[in-house]
């Protein structure tokens, strides 16, 4: 028998194959760079480029000249907001949302704890007034902590990732996968059970959620049966202390409010 | 890409690229023909191709469509029996037992799970760089990894248990 890594390894070995020969590589390097290499084969649709550019162009125009005649007609302001409205907010690692607080909790960086040897990353956090977000990955979960039985085999031997959570709300304020119930002025204090998979029947972790209000910036976890965090005394409360950072949506444009990164460290 | 930033990036990618499309195919002459096609079509996309980050994905998706042409012309069907097989005696030696059944198993993987293999070992590719070929997360390429290997390794040893 033999480790998850040895066993990579020797797949690794099956699908080895050769590397090319050092003659092709010249001769296709010296083809490919010869002056008249890309000109040829940027003559293969001339034409259709040039047509794509004038289309674009086209349609970038006309857009421009919709815009200003509309601000015109319905004044810039309802335009911008009916923009706004229209576009959802890229959260990063979340995805498309309709945020439209004006204040709003993100998180300063990505951030990284490690509980008993496993190892929890939050990629995003973001929270209004109106939801929260985040995406949170569970790393180097120890093979004696598989508890599935038959089927799939849930966690994993050799440091890979095995599972993200992610909560997220519908439009119309429905959980999507795990949520917070909004309150006005933050969300402080609201405690909801999520199963994080549906496979792991057994995990329950409840989620009790930064407050945008009361500038809170802990995010507190209670995970329930899950033999790792599992004491004599029972369930274990993983405390997060994120380093959160109070903005201002108003005051970002478009352009930043659709390109809002969480910094990588 | 100007002229000199398409010559590096070639030298640092023809090899991988080169071995993904090998495992694959299986056979020298049309892979070097596929690579060939493959560095062409970068090269012509390049001068409009911004995201230098992205370029690696974006070679590799390329020569995935090649090589999906190439068996589409070629009016075959990819087994992954097929091309592993090339060199099966010294390349059986490594596994020992548990061998055939995983041979079984490779069969029954997905398009999908068959690229994800190929990318990784043959392609020699971050799971980073395999999430943009593949349009999806990193942790989403990772969990799928991770599942697949537990999988092929639990039916290999299995196999072995049973010998």
């Amino acid at each position: 028998m033999f480790g998850q890594q040895s066993f990579e390894r020797k797949l690794a070995t099956l699908f080895q194959s050769e590397s090319p020969d050092v003659e092709f590589v010249n001769a296709l390097e010296n083809r490919l760079l010869q002056p008249s290499s890309s000109t040829s084969y940027a003559l293969d649709e001339p034409l259709d480029y040039q047509r794509r550019v004038t289309l674009w162009k086209s349609v970038a125009i006309g857009a421009c000249v919709l815009l200003l005649l509309l601000s015109f007609v319905m004044g810039p302001k309802t335009i911008w907001a009916s923009l706004l409205d229209w576009f959802e907010v890229y959260l990063p690692k979340v995805g498309f949302s309709r945020v439209v607080s004006e204040k709003g909790l993100v998180l300063a960086e990505k951030t990284e704890f490690v509980e008993e040897g496993v190892c929890f990353v939050f990629e995003s956090f973001y929270s209004t007034s109106e939801a929260t977000f985040f995406a949170l990955d569970f790393y180097d979960l120890p093979v004696y902590l598989n508890t599935s039985e038959g089927g799939e085999m849930l966690l994993n031997y050799d440091d890979m990732y095995v599972l993200e959570v992610q909560l997220s709300w519908d439009k119309d304020g429905e959980a999507t996968a795990i949520s917070c119930v909004p309150t006005k002025g933050g969300i402080l204090g609201s405690k909801h059970d999520f199963d994080p998979m549906a496979r792991l029947q057994n995990w329950h972790v409840q989620f009790e959620c930064a407050a945008i209000d009361e500038g809170v910036n802990q995010v507190e976890f209670e995970i329930q049966q899950l033999p790792l965090l599992l004491t004599d005394k029972g369930p274990e409360v993983i405390r997060f202390d994120l380093d959160l950072k109070e903005v201002d949506l108003t005051e970002l444009d478009a352009v930043e409010l659709l390109e809002f990164e969480v910094i990588e460290k | 890409m100007k002229e000199k930033k398409f010559a590096k990036f070639y030298r640092e990618n023809i090899t991988r690229v080169y071995r993904y499309i090998l495992a694959r195919v299986g056979n020298k002459a049309d892979s070097e023909d596929i690579a060939a096609t493959v560095f062409m079509k970068a090269l012509q996309g390049a001068e409009g191709y911004r995201e230098e980050g992205k370029a690696v994905a974006w070679v590799f998706q390329i020569a995935h469509h090649e090589i999906v042409n190439f068996y589409r012309a070629a009016k075959r069907e990819e087994t992954i029996q097929e091309t592993l097989l090339i060199g099966f005696n010294e390349k059986l030696a490594v596994f020992e037992n548990g061998f055939e059944a995983l041979l079984d198993e490779f069969s029954l993987l997905t398009d999908e799970e068959r690229n994800l293999l190929y990318l990784r070992f043959s392609g020699e590719l971050a799971f980073g760089e395999i999430a943009l070929i593949l349009g999806v997360s990193e942790g989403a390429v990772r969990r799928r990894y991770s599942r697949l290997i537990q999988r092929l390794r639990a039916i290999s040893i299995s196999d072995e248990r049973r010998r």
